[in-house]
């Protein structure tokens, strides 16, 4: 059977198509998870809601082919939600961890994708983090593959802004 | 133009992409996020399928919810001398023919318990004839009932074909006692006298799936249902019907009606059909239960409260009001994959909300119309899809109907013929039963 049609039996509601596509896409929905949520724990534990959100939302996915942009996207909602909510309650000793496992550089620009509207952090993440081809987004997002590149280009001069001014952490 | 930041990006990927994947873990979570997913599921359709389970096909129910009895004093005082039958009786006040199968000692007295940790259940007795078996049964639990779960309750008469049950659910999950019965109709009137009946529970409480199967022999003899050859036509704006025969028996009249096949309207429900004697006293459709079923291609029996005992001299039928709609609108047709409606009745606002293989939701914009639209799914092959459950709720502007299958539909489009539907044929008919 091929990819498709696993997808579209999952959509139609078969368990057992559901857990290929999940286990398919799995490495995937887990790197997003790992790149916004930024350990182990809670990227699993996204991982467990984004399998009860899509089993419950799957018969509403209308284009078979789309599936892995689909999930990532759920993905993505998820992290950005959770992470506006623990930024009430995060304490700086816990950002101060997190400071010490990553790269100065990396940081500067996971600081910098942090000023950036959830939007566009998901549109980064499409096309740099997961490939996704502009054609491809501007067909998800049901807008003219112009319309794409002219929010990727805002979004880079933004992120050089960002840089070219002075320790961009502190303007966090 | 951005190599650099781009650059930075592309690190970035790399770096999360050589992480290590705790794969067992992993699975795990997806394991338990659908397992979750699934229970949600179940719930919810336990919920939805709340005091209603049929088994007949092409079998109409219909389910009034009772909230309040209330008995009449002399009523009361009439059957208060039998000690234990009060509650039974205001269970089905409602229903006159029941009422006067009690009345008229037609009750047996049961009385058998059974209890699994912690839940006692008494079968307290029945009413039984020729089309069918009312029960009546007590849940008793140590502490609270809870919602019972999946419940299903099975009756298996010796010699019959099994129709359609109907069946409640506690509606005080925090109470101990819940008393109720079970109305169950054989697919065809038979004698069951002597017969082995057999009931089964089997329900969740507590946590624990418990079952409970209950014996008994019923009576020797059985009150015969009294037949009445009609054989009369009437037309309703141009449709045909001929009223057959009607059969009085203790527990229902069933009234079979042949539709002719050259009508160009399909005959849905008889709005305000009933039966009334000489004095003007009259007997109503089945409020909690089968209401009618196919028998055939072009005929419909239809179930009214019985006055078997009330034997009034004269009894007409009486009707001024039909659901009916054109022959080739009187199908829903529905495309399960595009989500679309094929066909519908013309000039009503009928919405599919969601659909799939597994099932559908579809709202329709009409205040006041309390039925639920179909009984039957058939897909594009012509086989009739078993359904899980399907419901219908009121809301303020529209009525909710949703339908879930038991399994997949094999194909997207389906037919589902409509069973109620508000559009009507009018005409002042009385036909003279007796």
């Amino acid at each position: 059977m091929g990819e498709l049609e696993v997808v579209k039996k999952a959509i139609a509601g078969d368990d057992e198509s559901f857990l290929l596509v999940m286990q398919q896409h799995k490495e995937s929905l887990y790197r997003t998870a790992l790149a916004f949520m930024k350990n182990e724990q809670d990227a699993l534990e996204a991982m467990q809601e984004i399998t009860y959100r899509a089993y419950k939302k799957i018969h509403s996915v209308k284009e078979p082919a789309y599936m892995k942009t689909w999930l990532i996207r759920i993905m993505m909602n998820y992290c950005q939600d959770q992470l506006k909510k623990r930024n009430r309650f995060t304490n700086n000793e816990l950002l101060e961890q997190e400071v010490v496992t990553s790269q100065v550089e990396q940081l500067e620009l996971t600081e910098a994708l942090k000023t950036l509207s959830a939007k566009d952090q998901q549109l980064v993440y499409l096309k740099y983090f997961q490939g996704v081809k502009i054609k491809d987004i501007a067909i998800l997002e049901n807008i003219p593959e112009g319309t794409v590149k002219s929010r990727l280009h805002k979004i880079m001069k933004k992120l050089r802004q960002h840089f070219t001014e002075e320790g961009g952490v502190k303007h966090v | 133009m951005f190599e650099n930041e781009e650059e930075k990006l592309h690190d970035i990927r790399i770096q999360i992409e050589q992480q290590g994947i705790p794969n067992s873990r992993l699975d795990g979570a997806i394991h338990q996020g659908m397992e979750r997913a699934k229970r949600e599921q179940r719930l919810k359709q336990k919920n939805r399928k709340k005091g209603i389970w049929t088994l007949a096909i092409s079998a109409v129910l219909l389910i009034t919810l009772v909230t309040s009895i209330r008995v009449s004093p002399a009523f009361a005082n009439a059957v208060s001398s039998i000690p234990g039958l009060e509650k039974i009786v205001a269970m089905i006040q409602y229903d006159k023919g029941l009422t006067a199968a009690i009345e008229n000692d037609y009750f047996i007295p049961l009385g058998i318990s059974q209890t699994r940790g912690g839940l006692t259940v008494t079968i307290d007795g029945y009413i039984v004839d020729q089309t069918g078996i009312v029960v009546f049964h007590t849940f008793h639990s140590r502490d609270e009932l809870g919602n019972f779960g999946d419940m299903y309750i099975d009756m298996d008469v010796e010699g019959t074909k099994r129709g359609t049950s109907v069946f409640g659910y506690p509606h005080d999950e925090n109470a101990k006692t819940y008393e109720s019965y079970s109305n169950f109709s054989f697919e065809e009137a038979s004698n069951v006298g002597n017969k082995m009946a057999r009931m089964n529970i089997k329900l969740t409480h507590q946590g624990d799936d418990k079952k409970f199967d209950f014996n008994w022999t019923l009576p020797s003899s059985m009150l015969q249902g009294e037949i009445y050859e009609l054989n009369h036509s009437v037309i309703v704006e141009g449709q045909k019907m001929t009223f057959e025969k009607a059969i009085i028996h203790p527990l229902r009249t069933e009234i079979l009606i042949n539709f002719d096949e050259n009508n160009e309207m399909e005959i849905l429900n008889f709005e305000d059909m009933h039966l009334v004697n000489e004095k003007g006293e009259e007997w109503s459709k089945i409020m909690n239960g089968l209401v009618s079923k196919k028998t055939s291609e072009n005929k419909r029996s239809y179930f009214f409260e019985s006055n078997f005992f009330e034997k009034p001299e004269k009894l007409f039928i009486k009707f001024s009001k039909i659901q009916a709609l054109p022959k080739n609108e009187s199908d829903l047709v529905i495309n399960l994959d595009t989500k679309e409606i094929i066909q519908h009745p013309l000039g009503y606002d009928l919405r599919l909300i969601e659909s799939s293989r597994k099932g559908l939701e579809l709202h329709l914009y009409e205040k006041n119309f309390n039925y639920g639209l179909f009984s039957e799914v058939i897909d594009a092959n012509g086989e009739s899809i078993n359904l899980e459950s399907s419901g219908f709720s009121p809301r303020e502007e529209f009525t909710y109907h949703d339908v879930i299958f038991e399994n997949h539909s094999k194909t997207p489009i389906v037919h589902l013929p409509l069973v109620f539907f508000p559009n009507y044929i009018n005409g002042d008919v009385s036909i003279k039963l007796k």
